[in-house]
């Protein structure tokens, strides 16, 4: 999955604030799981510092000394007791409780997530940087969640082990914690300065990697498969994968000697030297020369120092992994803060009952972040009821202008009238449920035939809703529908129901024009519904889509000037300009750009003695 | 597609000897790298502990202690130093290098399989993780199997000094053992099932997520309140999950209970109150003794527990590399047959003689008792309603697929005793669902690397590419673009890169076709997303540039199909008509409907439809 995260280094304040933005999360879900996730490694550490280390003291003690059984034997008995407690708390948890919990915090995730998703303005789906960042962020949400929680709750066990030896160490052995403290300090230190070292080799590596991972996904997804096998670019991919790779061990070979170097003299000097060797010695200098020591007290003493250092050495990993969920959750809470700038006005304006006259006044557009002008200055008139079709070649504006329309977008200057009221004053929602749409790429979702014509939740004994078949009826879709055994209720698609009915193109088509159909759309919008289909379905679908839409304002775009003859006017754009309007009739007989493109599809389709000869 | 039903260690021996020649000193390394690391937890632990005491007891003299402890941090030095080299230098370097070769040996096996395994869902999931996770089970294997062997060796050693201070003290080794294997087992395969029961919610959770994060319901979410029934379908998927992780309730929690017991209760606690009553009230063992079981007991249960959780690790990968290898392995059936031989001359015919074809598991037929045939210079259209078989004989024809029976033979010999590259070579080829990879424009269109732009070669390439970019309506856009035509296509990873419009991406994807040198161009629907005069302009040029090349189109704007010497028209996959326009016209079948049918609206008042006129 490409989408990954940008190396890049954290400010702290920035990391506690993020990493608790994603506590509260489980705070608000599941108060009690969160707490127990918390505060249960803590219990487990001390425990095992009573199991393990004190216990260890405690026998040789015992054995040392020549001390009776009894003591020893209730000892070990306690610690069975709490440690049987322990499993017990543990198994319930691990394999019940957190599950069981995640998923009550994943879902609160979610449903924040859902509402941002169909909130967010259409244009972020047309930047595929911010698009692809956006999709693999919220797929990671959950699994980012649960190892952020884990890594805390490592970290906290490791603090917890560190205080249990400390303060065995201070009360044994005060003079020893100096070695410790002196290795703690400069390993955090040198940890530091490590994780710099990495943080260069990450970043200059990190190129290469998206390159290999890029041309390995060429490979293992269906989508390039014919031209891998009909083109020679897999010899271009092989040598794009191969020089990535070259560029990663060059970046190792560069960056890795540092890390080595620093590795090994920190290892020495801050880990090996003080607390192996002249800890080691003090405590035995304490022992045979001072005779101030138990034999007990050595074999905790050096098994305490170690698990500091072991612990030490765990805190100092997670804290380079908290820094990417921090950069994780900068891109989380990005998205969820952006605000949509297509929101509802304070006090909407009801929605005209009459039909619809739509007016476009001085209308400009240019996608954002972008200064090329998809739309200059358009200005038109549709009157109620009647139908425009757009034409123009690829990249005309005729696509963003039906987008300005839906108001997917705003305009960038000029503004949009329904009977004279600018659209910016209407509830987005309620304005976008007036406006019928059929896309080429439009969509069936894995719901009952009911809701895919409906489009929101509908009861499910709605089985018989005259509205609903009667919108089907309309569209050509009843005869497929009567082979339906659960009519209305039948589910689409083999998503969940091994029972789901899969439609054909046309089928589908027929289903989404009922949407339109049943929305009683006030304004229609027909976007190339037709060029994936075979001559007799285009037939089909315009009779089809005449039909649907009689009482509407309709705006056809098609590419097939046979279909876009039958609206009422006709306009065409070039560069964002309209340059001719009128009725089918005028442009042909003013004979410019429209007659010339229309003449252009049409000669072939005239016997060849009518074809004007150019 | 059959699955490799070897054993987990054979599969994983599979991938180790992979690895293995690919980098010995890497395979080595591990396990110089696991047996130091047991070596000095065993020493750390067990030796230098019990070493120490048995000095203390015995009085002996402390330059003898102090004389083992700058020995042993010497020999800890020497080893951590090597460790440390391997870890950050070697094993980064080599786990790329490794990626690197293996992976190139997966793509080559992947654009050599059968495109027929891409519709069996089976095959393509198993095929897309086997190569997605390449790398990591690589890495995972050259690991795991010396963690094994290190993790037995140290078990070992540690139960047969613990065995030889008193053999009773084994029982409690056997422990973690039975906890482990035993209740470890059944937890895995309890969860097992209960995941399986949670999926099929799950599924429902997924799909929700897939609408609202993806792009193409987008539009449909913003203009419709299908969200809400999107909501209650993951509402249901939730309760789904939650209930059923309910109704399983404690049997996994009590099972892993009795596992955790077994590891961490009965042995560690039982040895305790073992030793210290051989100790304290028997006075059977020395103090030194006693230290040694009760940290050989700590630090075996835990080899134990590492050993088993690189056994279920070993396992994990076994499956995984039983896929790989089924990947790796299974033949394609379309490949160089032996004594595959050289194309037999220029291009004469190429004939379609009663072709069946099925996709693999379908019964319908998507091509039935196809026969037709082809010269050079010819110009075909195939037309037909959606489905009618029109892309599945542009498959047969390029064998992506081979036919279920019949042949298709070229100047007369079979296809199939061709050599499969210079076969495919002839053609051609435009798609509906072309693809624009991420590399700069003129690379996408010769799809292989330029020659420098400084030599003569390089110079030629550039003119062959300037000239297919406008001949497909697409040279001026490109020359607009930052670098030209050394423009990297799409932001996948240049962030300069140039994203375009669909229609401009397809002209890219027919600039192919004309930049190639072909025989035969086959183009699929080429002008889906193109508007009239861009359309008009590709036809025209395409013939201009074809006129002595064979072309074979599929265009559902029946202007384009009047271009055509020869029409095909084709229903259930079979041809029902076949002729030229006119001729087609004069019969008055299917053909003449359709172009009826799409020519009405053209038809201005003072034109008659050619198809009014031949009635």
């Amino acid at each position: 999955m490409k989408g990954k995260i940008k190396v890049s280094r954290i400010k702290f304040r920035t990391l506690v604030s993020n990493i608790g933005f994603l506590f509260r999360y489980g705070w608000k879900s599941a108060p009690l799981f969160l707490l127990a996730a918390l505060i249960y490694p803590v219990y487990q550490q001390v425990l095992i510092f009573f199991e393990h280390t004190y216990s260890i003291k405690f026998f040789i003690d015992s054995i040392q000394y020549g001390r009776p059984f009894g003591p020893v034997l209730r000892y070990i008995c306690v610690i069975a007791v709490l440690v049987t407690l322990n499993l017990a708390f543990g198994a319930f948890f691990g394999h019940y409780f957190k599950p069981l919990s995640l998923e009550k915090v994943y879902a609160r995730m979610r449903r924040d997530f859902y509402t941002k998703a169909a909130e967010v303005d259409l244009e972020c789906y047309d930047d595929p940087e911010y698009y692809n960042d956006f999709v693999w962020v919220l797929n990671q949400a959950p699994e980012r969640f649960q190892t952020t929680l884990d890594e805390t709750c490592s970290i906290i066990g490791a603090i917890a082990a560190i205080s249990c030896a400390g303060v065995f160490i201070v009360f044994t052995d005060p003079a020893g914690l100096l070695f410790v403290a002196f290795s703690v300090v400069t390993t955090t230190w040198a940890e530091t300065k490590l994780g710099k070292l990495k943080f260069a080799l990450d970043r200059e590596r990190s190129a290469g990697q998206r390159k290999q991972s890029y041309v390995s996904r060429v490979f293992y997804t269906a989508d390039s498969a014919k031209e891998i096998r009909l083109t020679p670019v897999s010899d271009r991919l092989f040598g794009e994968f191969k020089t990535s790779g070259d560029e990663i061990r060059t970046a190792i070979k560069k960056h890795a000697p540092a890390q080595v170097r620093f590795g090994i003299f920190s290892d020495l000097l801050f880990q090996h030297l003080p607390l192996e060797f002249f800890y080691s010695f003090w405590v035995i200098f304490r022992v045979l020369i001072l005779h101030n020591l138990s034999y007990g007290d050595i074999v905790a003493l050096l098994n305490s120092s170690n698990r500091m250092k072991n612990c030490l050495e765990r805190i100092a990993s997670l804290v380079s992994e908290y820094n990417t969920a921090a950069l994780f959750v900068d891109k989380v809470r990005a998205f969820l803060n952006r605000p949509p700038r297509i929101a509802s006005p304070a006090k909407p304006r009801p929605l005209p009952e009459s039909k619809w006259e739509v007016t476009l006044r001085d209308v400009c557009f240019c996608y954002p972040g972008s200064d090329r002008l998809i739309l200059d200055h358009v200005s038109m008139v549709i009157p109620a009821g009647k139908s425009l079709a757009l034409v123009g070649h690829n990249g005309a504006g005729k696509t963003s202008l039906v987008k300005l329309l839906m108001r997917l977008y705003d305009p960038t200057s000029g503004s949009i009238f329904v009977n004279g009221i600018d659209i910016r004053e209407f509830d987005p929602a309620e304005y976008r449920a007036r406006v019928g749409v059929i896309f080429q790429d439009f969509q069936l979702f894995a719901t009952s035939v009911a809701e895919n014509v409906v489009m929101e939740s509908t009861a499910a004994d709605d089985r018989r809703n005259p509205a609903i078949e009667m919108s089907l009826e309309r569209s050509g879709f009843s005869g497929r529908l009567s082979k339906m055994k659960n009519g209305l209720s039948t589910q689409i698609t083999r998503e969940f129901d091994d029972l789901g009915e899969s439609l054909s193109g046309g089928e589908a088509q027929k289903l989404a024009i009922a949407r339109v159909v049943y929305k009683g759309a006030a304004l229609s919008i027909l976007d190339e519904p037709s060029s994936a289909l075979d001559p007799i379905s285009e037939y089909q679908l315009n009779e089809t889509m005449q039909r649907a839409s009689e009482d509407s304002t309709v705006v056809y775009i098609s590419h097939r000037l046979s279909t876009t003859r039958l609206a009422d006017r006709v306009c065409l754009l070039e560069g964002g300009r309209i340059v001719e309007e009128g009725t089918h009739e005028e442009l042909m007989d003013a004979d410019a750009a429209y007659a010339h493109m229309f003449n252009l599809q049409a000669e072939r389709y005239r016997p060849p003695e009518a074809r004007i000869n150019r | 597609m059959k699955k490799k039903a070897d054993g987990s260690f054979i599969n994983n021996l599979y991938l180790y000897r992979e690895a293995w020649s690919l980098d010995k000193r890497r395979v080595l390394g591990e396990w110089w790298m696991s047996l130091t690391g047991y070596l000095m937890w065993i020493f750390g632990s067990i030796i230098f502990i019990k070493y120490l005491l048995w000095c203390l007891e015995n009085n002996r003299p402390a330059h003898e202690a102090f004389t083992f402890l700058v020995a042993a941090m010497l020999i800890e030095c020497a080893v951590g130093t090597s460790r440390t080299w391997f870890w950050k230098y070697y094993r980064p370097l080599s786990a790329n290098r490794m990626y690197t070769a293996f992976s190139m040996r997966l793509f080559e096996r992947a654009r050599n399989a059968d495109l027929a395994n891409y519709e069996d869902p089976c095959f393509y999931n198993s095929y897309t993780l086997a190569v997605k996770e390449a790398g990591a089970r690589m890495e995972s294997v050259v690991k795991n199997i010396p963690e094994i062997g290190a993790a037995t060796l140290s078990a070992v050693s540690v139960t047969i000094a613990m065995g030889s201070i008193d053999p009773w003290v084994l029982v409690f080794i056997v422990f973690p053992v039975v906890g482990n294997f035993v209740f470890g087992k059944r937890l895995n395969r309890l969860n097992f099932e209960r995941d399986k029961k949670v999926e099929s919610h799950r599924r429902k959770v997924t799909y929700v997520d897939r609408v609202f994060y993806m792009g193409e319901y987008a539009k449909e979410l913003r203009l419709s309140k299908i969200g809400s029934a999107l909501r209650s379908t993951f509402e249901t998927g939730l309760v789904g999950m939650l209930e059923t992780f309910k109704r399983f309730g404690f049997k996994s929690p009590s099972t892993n209970f009795v596992q955790n017991m077994f590891c961490y209760v009965f042995n560690f606690e039982g040895l305790f109150l073992y030793g210290t009553y051989l100790a304290i009230v028997r006075k059977s063992i020395s103090l030194s003794d006693f230290a040694v079981l009760a940290s050989g007991v700590v630090s075996g249960s835990w080899m134990i527990i590492n050993l088993s959780t690189a056994i279920v690790e070993l396992m994990k990968n076994g499956t995984y590399i039983a896929n790989l290898r089924t990947f790796l392995e299974t033949e394609s059936e379309i490949r160089d047959k032996d004594g595959a031989s050289d194309l037999p001359g220029e291009f004469e015919t190429i004939e379609f003689r009663d072709v069946n074809f099925s996709y693999r598991g379908q019964t319908k037929k998507a091509v039935g008792g196809l026969s037709f045939s082809l010269r050079p210079g010819e110009k075909i259209a195939l037309v037909g309603v959606n489905g009618a078989g029109k892309s599945s004989l542009v498959k047969l024809i390029t064998r992506l697929y081979d036919p279920s029976s019949g042949t298709i033979l070229y100047n007369g010999r079979d296809i199939r005793d061709l050599k499969l590259a210079q076969y495919r070579k002839l053609f051609a080829t435009a798609f509906q669902d072309y693809r624009i990879f991420s590399l700069t424009v003129a690379e996408n269109v010769l799809m292989r690397p330029l020659a420098p732009s400084g030599t003569s070669e390089g110079i030629a390439e550039r003119r062959l590419v300037e000239e297919a970019l406008a001949d497909a309506g697409v040279l001026e856009r490109v020359k607009s673009l930052s670098a030209g035509m050394d423009t990297v296509l799409t932001r996948e990873f240049d962030d300069q890169g140039a994203v375009l419009s669909g229609g401009e991406f397809q002209k890219i994807a027919i600039a192919r076709a004309f930049a190639q040198d072909f025989e035969i161009a086959l183009l699929d629907e080429p002008s889906s997303a193109l508007d009239p005069i861009a359309e008009y302009r590709l036809y025209e040029n395409m013939m201009r540039r074809c006129r002595e090349r064979t072309v074979i189109f599929i265009s559902h704007r029946l202007s384009s199909a009047t271009l055509a010497d020869r029409i095909l028209v084709m229903d259930g996959g079979v041809i029902i008509e076949e002729g030229s326009h006119a001729e087609l016209m004069r019969t008055g079948g299917a053909y003449a409907d359709m172009f009826r049918m799409q020519a009405e609206r053209y038809v201005v008042d003072n034109y008659r439809t050619f198809a009014e006129e031949s009635i």
